[in-house]
C-alpha cells in the first residue's frame, strides 16, 4: 500500500498549513460536537456557525454529517477549544456506496 | 522632540513589548497609522480610475492572482486569517470591511504597487516579478471589491490555486482519494 495512504489512515492528527487535520469516519454527532473515529481512537471536535462544511467542494450542512461517512476536519493548529475551521465530507458512505453529489 | 523621543522609548520598553510582533496594535496606533497612510497617499493616486471594466474574465483572473500571490497573508477570503497575516504587526486587515472597501480604486492600486512601509505589505509594482504587472494590480482591485461577496464555491476554487509544496500537494491528493474511497480501503462500519 502507498506509504502516504498508510500515514493518512494511521495518523489521528496531521498538521500543516496552520491546521491540524483529523482524518477518519464519523462516529457520532451530538449537538455541536462531532466525534471522529480515527485509527488512534475517537476525537471530539466542535462545530460552530463559522465552520465550513463541504462535500465534493460544494457547501454542505451540519445535517449532512452522518455516522459512517469519511471526513477530514481542519482545526487551527494548537487550538484548545478544538473548534473546526472546516469539515470535508467524503463521497463514500458507510456501506461503501457513493453519495449523491450535492 | 526630546519629550516625544522619550515617550516613544518608554512605550517601546514597556507598553509595546519591545520589538515583538505578538502584541496587537492599540486603537490609537491603528488610527494614527491610517491617518498617516491617508496623508501620504498622493492626491493623483486617489483619483485614478480602474482602466479595466468589470467582467467575469477580469474577476476570474483577479481571483486566480489573489490565490497565488496574496492569500498567503490575506487569506483567500480577504479576512487576514492566514498564518502569516494574522501573526504580522500590524496583522493583515480584514479587507472585506469598510476600512478597506472605502478606499478608492486608485488608493488600492497605489498600495498594491507601492506597498506600505513598516508593515508586511510589499511593493508589487516595479518589483521585477515577471508574474505581476500593472494590469494584474488593477485586476486585484476588481477582486478586492468582490471580496465581501465571495462565494463558498469560489473559496474552494481558490484553495486549489494556492501555492503548495510538493509534499502538501501530494498529501492533498491522497486526502482527496480518501474522501472519494479511492484509497483501496473499506470505510469504517458502525
Amino acid at each position: 500500500m502507498n506509504p502516504i495512504i498508510i500515514r493518512i489512515l494511521t495518523a489521528a492528527i496531521l498538521a500543516h498549513g496552520g491546521f491540524d487535520h483529523v482524518i477518519g469516519t464519523i462516529a457520532a454527532v451530538s449537538g455541536n460536537v462531532l466525534t471522529v473515529k480515527t485509527a488512534k481512537g475517537n476525537v471530539d471536535v466542535k462545530l460552530d456557525p463559522k465552520t465550513e462544511i463541504s462535500s465534493n467542494d460544494k457547501q454542505a450542512q451540519p445535517s449532512d454529517l452522518k455516522p459512517g461517512l469519511r471526513v477530514i476536519v481542519d482545526i487551527p493548529e494548537g487550538s484548545k477549544d478544538r473548534v473546526a475551521h472546516s469539515v470535508k465530507i467524503g463521497t463514500v458512505g458507510a456501506t461503501g456506496h457513493t453519495q449523491p453529489a450535492k | 522632540m526630546i519629550a516625544v523621543s522619550g515617550g516613544a522609548l518608554i512605550y517601546l520598553k514597556t507598553g509595546a513589548n519591545g520589538f515583538s510582533a505578538r502584541a496587537q496594535p492599540s486603537v490609537a496606533e491603528t488610527i494614527a497609522a491610517r491617518i498617516a497612510r491617508s496623508i501620504a497617499l498622493p492626491a493623483e493616486a486617489k483619483e485614478k480610475r480602474n482602466p479595466l471594466a468589470d467582467s467575469d474574465e477580469v474577476l476570474a483572473e483577479g481571483l486566480a492572482h489573489w490565490a497565488d500571490h496574496c492569500a498567503a497573508c490575506h487569506a483567500n477570503d480577504g479576512s487576514g486569517q492566514a498564518t502569516m497575516g494574522r501573526n504580522m504587526y500590524p496583522p493583515a486587515p480584514d479587507m472585506r470591511l469598510d476600512s478597506t472597501q472605502e478606499l478608492t480604486d486608485g488608493e488600492l492600486f497605489y498600495i498594491i504597487q507601492n506597498g506600505i512601509r513598516l508593515t508586511g505589505m510589499p511593493a508589487w509594482g516595479g518589483s521585477g516579478d515577471a508574474s505581476h504587472n500593472d494590469q494584474d494590480s488593477w485586476k486585484l482591485v476588481r477582486f478586492i471589491r468582490h471580496l465581501p461577496k465571495l462565494t463558498f464555491e469560489e473559496k474552494k476554487q481558490m484553495e486549489k490555486l494556492n501555492p503548495k509544496g510538493p509534499d502538501e500537494r501530494k498529501e492533498e491528493e491522497e486526502e482527496d482519494k480518501f474522501l472519494k474511497g479511492e484509497d483501496g480501503n473499506e470505510p469504517h462500519h458502525h
